[in-house]
């Protein structure tokens, strides 16, 4: 899987779940996920985390992203689109 | 002697039904017989005072043993097909006996607790002279409690008589409710019909059969009556009564089995293996306000929890710390909400899901899933995660099958307006069947 593919779960699952919430807007990679001025809240991060790894243990694909060492970064992987998908990158490289 | 007062009403009502048990029918004089030959087997057996398990489930025999046992003052522990771990509950109870009824001569074996020193709390009603009984508790989450009560209390209140409606024996065996249905019936000179399988079509098929006036039963196995379409196959039109209780009813499923059966009254029911089964008033048939208390039972209620103290209530625990306080006063762990004398059982303190901090109670949420469609059963519990300590988690079985991405979508689109976000379910699992333990109550865990 590239990182394209990966930003494009990413972005698919997040905007399905905004728009659950009656809350879509558009979504980029510099799309602020999870701090100031993010488009989710605590428990949205907790469901997309969730829905994530779900949808990527559906294509065999086994990632953690609430790990030791995922909490414990000093950048945050879940501060944007990109950061994230950058960090489930490393994971399953 | 405890049961004198029992046995007397059977003699002045020889003829009438007691049991219908498969395609027989016992009448009162019948099960004195019974009650006869039991006695037999133990006067032979057993050494009165003693520590006797039954393993059986609802039978005449069972019956009369479990009559026969008392009145030689043992201490009861009923066993019922449901339990797995018997030799665990064995080793608590210390028995002296195990009475096999499995087969066709009662087999009555000692025990290897026989000679060993009892626990203090068995030793001091074994002094008194009392029988007794060991109940063990069926949380949803959690270890059982083996609660032993002193029966003289207890059976206290089957002495006044009362109405006695014909009666499904659907509680188990060794269950607090099982219990009370049975001396209640048979105190009253009623007629217990005891279930060989408890699933929605055999318990209907029974009711029609036998003309059954009132099913004792629990919230999880009405929703399973509703599910399964088996109400408008068979005429149920003797049933009088439906009373449920030992988990929380959903708003939802109360409403359905109400349509479903616009002629039955709907009663909550409210009791504890610790203390007993108090009595109670639903304040409509739909309703989820109760009343409880009755003679023997007082209570209060301090931040919202319900507090009990019963004159029939358990000696203790036998491998748990007492959990009365020093007036003798039982924390029931039970939230309730309060509208002057009514109550509203919103679920156990230790099912809350603590999501960072914020509480919910699984009941609340599973009310709301229940009525989503494609939905037939829903059971909320707590998973842990590292961003909220725990999250609400839900297992759904389906009417229809469905992918979990829609069902999750539906899901929160539904509860976006109904619940908190922390309180709709960040994790989904669909499974064939939630899981409903053997005593038709739903699992937790």
């Amino acid at each position: 899987m590239t990182i394209n593919e990966i930003t494009k779960s990413i972005i698919s699952i997040v905007s399905e779940y905004l728009e659950s919430q009656g809350t879509g807007s558009d979504i980029d990679v510099k799309t602020v996920l999870f701090g100031k001025n993010a488009v989710l809240d605590s428990m949205g991060l907790v469901n997309i985390v969730i829905d994530l790894e779900s949808h990527f243990l559906d294509n065999d694909i086994e990632i953690s992203l609430t790990s030791e060492s995922a909490m414990s970064r000093k950048q945050s992987p879940f501060r944007t689109i990109a950061t994230l998908a950058e960090f489930i990158n490393e994971q399953i490289k | 002697m405890n049961l004198d007062f029992m046995l007397e009403r059977f003699q002045s009502n020889l003829d009438m039904l007691a049991i219908i048990s498969e395609d027989s029918s016992f009448t009162y004089a019948t099960l004195l017989r019974e009650i006869s030959k039991a006695n037999a087997h133990i006067s032979d057996n057993v050494i009165p005072g003693s520590i006797v398990a039954i393993k059986a489930d609802f039978s005449v025999e069972s019956i009369s043993f479990m009559i026969g046992l008392i009145q030689r003052d043992c201490i009861l522990v009923p066993i019922s097909h449901a339990v797995t771990n018997i030799d665990e509950f064995y080793q608590i109870a210390q028995i002296d006996y195990e009475i096999d009824l499995a087969e066709n001569t009662p087999k009555i074996l000692k025990a290897k607790y026989f000679d060993e020193t009892k626990h203090n709390l068995l030793s001091k009603i074994k002094d008194t002279g009392n029988p007794g009984l060991i109940l063990f508790s069926s949380g949803s989450t959690g270890k059982s409690k083996a609660a032993l009560h002193d029966l003289v209390p207890m059976l206290e209140k089957y002495k006044l008589q009362r109405d006695s409606l014909r009666t499904i024996s659907f509680l188990l065996f060794d269950h607090i409710g099982g219990f009370n249905t049975l001396f209640h019936v048979l105190s009253n000179s009623g007629t217990i019909v005891i279930p060989q399988v408890r699933t929605p079509e055999a318990i209907c098929s029974l009711i029609e059969e036998h003309r059954v006036e009132l099913l004792p039963t629990t919230p999880s196995f009405l929703n399973l009556m509703i599910i399964s379409g088996v109400i408008q196959k068979y005429d149920l039109s003797s049933l009088k009564l439906i009373t449920y209780g030992t988990e929380a009813m959903s708003e939802s499923v109360l409403k359905r089995i109400n349509q479903a059966l616009p002629n039955v009254r709907f009663k909550q029911t409210y009791g504890l293996s610790e203390l007993g089964i108090m009595r109670s008033k639903s304040k409509s048939d739909d309703s989820l306000w109760i009343k409880v208390g009755g003679e023997g039972f007082e209570t209060k209620i301090i931040d919202d929890i319900l507090f009990i103290k019963a004159k029939s209530a358990m000696l203790g625990y036998l491998n748990a710390d007492s959990p009365f306080d020093s007036e003798g006063w039982f924390n029931t762990q039970d939230k309730v909400e309060i509208d002057g004398e009514w109550i509203k059982i919103l679920g156990r303190v230790t099912d809350i899901i603590n999501v960072g901090g914020q509480k919910v109670y699984p009941a609340e949420v599973e009310a709301v899933l229940q009525q989503m469609e494609n939905v037939a059963d829903v059971a909320v519990f707590s998973k842990t995660n590292p961003f909220m300590g725990s999250i609400v988690a839900a297992r759904v079985s389906l009417i229809e099958d469905e992918s979990l991405n829609d069902l999750k979508r539906r899901i929160r689109e539904f509860c976006k307006n109904r619940l908190e976000s922390y309180k709709i379910p960040a994790f989904v699992e669909i499974v064939d069947g939630v899981g409903i333990s053997e005593r038709f109550k739903k699992v937790r865990i």
